[in-house]
């Protein structure tokens, strides 16, 4: 065959994972999106044929019991999200094994060492072992694509679901991929079985029963795969890894024996004895948790690992390299002659030009209230110059925190939620339902843009599209709101600083649970959105920077302008300016007006 | 001279959201893949779209295994803005090299002089004989397009990345949208005869020493309407028990004057306590 190496086959890890279910023969794509997962479901909505169904879905339990539906109707299946998504879809997740598949189930979880953008670290391997499931960890986009294949045969085959994990670092690399003919499964037919498909206890038993008979075979399998793979070099040094770890190694010790873990649930413990034999020092080389090293002791062998590899954040070649210099496998190395480099500049994210999320935390600011803060574009809010939010946990903790901070006694100053629209609909309305029956007083703001911004503008359930743009259902916030019992509801144009003072004012004087909707589009998704420019006429600028307390990143030192009082005066980059006139309306000097050109 | 096509080697293109760092990346690697070599990419996405730092990582070679470059060994920087090229400097290998955009982009953050300390942005001129600064924004101006800053650096890069010139025309031609395309190759025609241009002028923002100003108010005159409480953008003025306004951190005041202008019954008097050095500003120094 002509490999014609093109473009094309230059994947993202994300990118491989769609074609490799695709190539399966999925009939079926969901899932919740999250760093850095998100690419696959956007890919897949690229390049499937229109009988693909793909889509988003309200969060990761809904996707994953999405998944687990359309597998027992008969369709390959594939989930994706983020590490933290899993936890969301856990009490899905622990079942499923129990149940197993008629078409097979893939669900691809995304883990993030380093907390790239994410709010934890955890390694989510444990949570493949926990579930009894075949485990993949892939090192690069052409592995990803084969594991995928492997894993929705692997799935039929042994009726179960399977866990692809992979982390930032493959997810988002792109690297060589080599497409496989793509198969079409057989057609499956839904057959009723409740003695496989109904959990009741009784069922539920035998489910448990297979699911450790099946595990036994898995234990069996792994150890004859070629996804297990020891490459015998020098045998003083022997490590075992997997995933990114794989690669760092390849580059940091070139000559060491290797064996390549592709598969690590359940492990192929002779094949790990049998390489612990073979050599005189054994490493484990991981990202995170110790989650080989201590299977790999449980044997009895004699290893090493988390005493010379940090188990907090990334790995890099240069912490492998340090880490088995300081195991004397490498001899020191001459540390570069000390330079003197000018200090990294800090260039944290800030709200965009124009963002609608901004005025609310500057009046909740100014009201002194307590902030119980949610995940998305909006948590920025907590940082300067806004600086309004107290807390933030996990996607839709806000408002059942701000119940708790309410029962506990918390009273000096209003009590405020404050949740995305996105993560409203993912883990908010359960807890508003909560908040009304148990009679809290407080206040939820939903800063609601009709998109999931933070992800890269994903459709929510309000904006009547999915992710393929096709128009579906709209769903009325402030009718749920109402419907569960919250009272007042108000809507109100965060481009209004005024009308959002008097609004939050009000709302969190009244007692009860109210509601206060903040509606205006992301100016990032789906569409640029831009109006007429502001400038900032320097002769009536004091240079108080008031202004610049919205965090409004257009708004910057005006250079050309004499200072005033030897501050800079403002300027406005009419480039970046969305026209949004937050600014025109708090400027004390009224040195803020629409452009004259333009 | 046409340099060498490489048979092995690595980019960083560094740059902030928006720039086009990823597509300079995937020109890169394109052309790699094209002549028959390994090559790898990383990209940092996420918090790119707002403000953040973007970067792509590119590795080529026979065989590549790691994704990620390691210090010391870095021998290609491409700055899309000063200080994100700057920022690679503890990698680079000693013979490696940097272009980098003599722009400057100053994080918001930076730009608080009314708050002491705001300031974490290279400000100081920097020099360093493996750094060379190209005026890429004027040069993507002459192209047509100031969009094209980023191609003007490629072509830069291509007079020491030396793979035939007609291949990285073909690789921007894949990559690079069809209407914007004439603009693109201009670009990279000036890029390829870029010169050194005198690295960014050093750049001033705090003053070295302050005005300081004594808050005076007419206890009398003041009815409490907490009008000044309102608007300092310090939040300095509070009322007191008797609903009178007290500056409480009087030390902060940045001499705005918003207070004494919008208070209507003109109880406030800011005045000026001494005087200080002026603010050098960009070119100045
Ligand atoms: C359990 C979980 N799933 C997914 C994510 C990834 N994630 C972070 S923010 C976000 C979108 C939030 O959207 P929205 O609440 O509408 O706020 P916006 O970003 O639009 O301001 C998502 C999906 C996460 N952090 N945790
Ligand atoms: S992407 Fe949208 S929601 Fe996020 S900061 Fe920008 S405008 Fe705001
Ligand atoms: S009007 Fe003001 S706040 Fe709004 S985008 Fe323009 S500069 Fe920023």
């Amino acid at each position: 065959m002509a490999t014609e190496v093109s473009t094309q086959q230059l994947l993202l890890g994300n990118e491989a994972v769609a074609l490799g279910a695709l190539h399966a023969g999925v009939r079926v794509a969901t899932g919740y999106p999250g760093t850095p997962s998100t690419e696959i479901i956007e890919h897949m909505a690229r390049i499937a044929p229109e009988s693909v169904q793909v889509q988003w879905a309200t969060n990761e339990k809904v996707a994953l019991d999405e998944g687990i539906g359309a597998s027992l109707a008969g369709a390959r299946v594939l989930v994706t999200m983020k590490h933290v998504g899993l936890n969301v879809a856990m009490d899905a997740w622990m079942t499923s094994p129990l149940v197993g598949v008629n078409g097979g189930l893939v669900l691809l979880c995304a883990d993030d060492p380093g907390m790239h953008s994410s709010q934890n670290e955890q390694d989510s391997r444990y949570l493949g072992k926990f579930a009894g499931v075949p485990m993949f960890e892939p090192s690069d986009s052409q592995e990803i694509y084969d594991f995928m294949r492997e894993a929705y045969r692997v799935s039929e085959q042994f009726d179960t679901p399977c866990l692809v994990r992979t982390t930032t670092r493959v997810s988002h690399s792109r690297s060589r991929v080599l497409p496989s003919a793509a198969e079409a499964p057989g057609e499956r037919s839904f057959e009723r079985n409740p003695a496989k498909y109904v959990m009741l206890p009784v069922y539920a038993r035998m489910g448990r029963e297979r699911l450790l008979e099946r595990l036994g075979r898995l234990a069996a399998w792994c150890e004859q795969h070629p996804f297990t793979r020891e490459e015998m070099r020098d045998t003083a040094v022997g490590v075992i890894t997997s995933s990114i770890s794989y690669q760092h190694v390849r580059e940091v010790l070139p000559d060491a024996s290797v064996l390549k873990l592709g598969i690590t649930h359940p492990l192929p413990k002779e094949r790990i004895r049998a390489f612990a034999g073979k050599v005189d020092r054994l490493f484990v080389v991981e990202e995170t948790d110790p989650y080989l090293e201590d299977a790999v002791k449980a044997l009895g062998l004699a290893v090493e690992g988390k005493t010379f590899f940090p188990q907090a954040g990334e790995l890099t070649p240069e912490l492998v390299r340090k880490g088995f210099i300081a195991a004397g496998v490498l001899a020191p190395q001459q540390a570069p002659a000390a330079q003197d480099w000018p200090a990294a500049v800090a260039r944290p994210p800030v709200l965009c030009p124009g963002c609608p999320h901004v005025t609310p935390f500057m009046v909740l600011r100014e009201l002194e209230a307590y902030v119980s803060g949610d995940i998305g574009c909006y948590t920025l809010g907590a940082s300067e110059p806004l600086r309004a939010m107290d807390t933030c946990v996990s996607m839709g903790s806000s408002i059942g925190m701000a119940v708790g901070m309410w029962k506990a006694g918390l009273k000096q100053h209003p009590i405020v939620a404050a949740i995305g629209d996105s993560t409203f609909l993912h883990g908010g309305v359960p807890a508003l339902a909560d908040a009304v029956w148990n009679q809290a007083d407080l206040t939820v703001v939903i800063l609601d843009n009709g998109v999931a911004a933070m992800t890269g503008g994903q459709p929510t359930v309000e904006f009547g599209a999915n992710v393929r743009g096709t128009e579906t259902a709209r769903i009325d916030l402030a009718g749920v709101c109402r419907a569960l019992g919250a009272d007042p509801v108000v809507a109100v144009d965060p481009y209004d600083v005024g009308a959002v003072h008097r609004t939050l004012l009000a709302a969190t004087r009244s007692r009860g649970v109210s509601v206060v909707i903040t509606s205006r589009p992301c100016v990032q998704a789906p569409d640029k959105l831009v109006g007429r420019r502001y400038e900032i006429d320097p002769g009536r600028c004091v240079g108080c920077q008031l202004c610049m307390n919205t965090g409004c990143p257009a708004l910057g030192w005006d250079l050309e302008a004499e200072p005033y009082e030897n501050r800079h005066r403002v300027r406005i980059d009419p480039d970046q300016c969305t026209g949004c006139t937050v600014c025109a309306q708090i400027c004390p000097h009224l040195a803020i007006a629409p452009a004259s050109r333009g | 001279m046409q340099a060498k096509v490489p048979q092995q080697g690595n980019v960083v293109i560094a740059g902030v959201g928006g720039q086009g760092v990823v597509l300079a990346g995937n020109i890169i690697a394109d052309l790699c893949l094209s002549h028959g070599l390994d090559v790898k990419k990383a990209e940092v996405h996420g918090m790119s779209q707002r403000g953040g730092s973007v970067s792509a990582q590119v590795r080529f070679g026979p065989e590549v295994h790691n994704v990620v470059i390691e210090q010391g060994s870095l021998q290609y920087v491409l700055g899309f803005e000063w200080a994100e090229a700057l920022r690679w400097l503890p990698l680079l290998a000693p013979d490696g090299l940097v272009f980098a955009s003599s722009e400057r982009i100053l994080p918001p953050a930076a730009q608080r002089d009314r708050v002491a300390g705001g300031v974490n942005y290279p400000l100081a001129a920097f020099e360093h004989p493996r750094v060379r600064a190209v005026d890429a924004e004027s040069l993507a101006k002459e192209a047509g397009n100031v969009k094209t800053a980023g191609v003007v650096l490629l072509g830069a890069l291509s007079t020491e990345l030396g793979f035939p010139v007609a291949a990285w025309r073909d690789a921007l031609g894949r990559w690079v949208p069809k209407k914007a395309l004439e603009a693109n190759l201009r670009a990279f025609e000036l890029g390829r005869a870029w010169q050194d241009t005198a690295p960014p002028k050093p750049l001033h923002s705090s003053p070295t020493q302050q005005a300081r100003f004594r808050l005076q108010l007419e206890e009398a005159w003041c009815k409490g309407c907490s009008i000044c409480v309102d608007v300092c953008p310090e939040r300095i003025w509070q009322l007191d028990a008797l609903e009178i306004a007290r500056p409480t951190a009087p030390e902060r005041c940045t001499g705005c004057r918003i207070c004494e202008k919008l208070c209507p019954d003109f109880a406030i008097d800011v005045v000026r306590e001494q005087e200080s050095d002026l603010l050098h500003l960009a070119g100045g120094a």
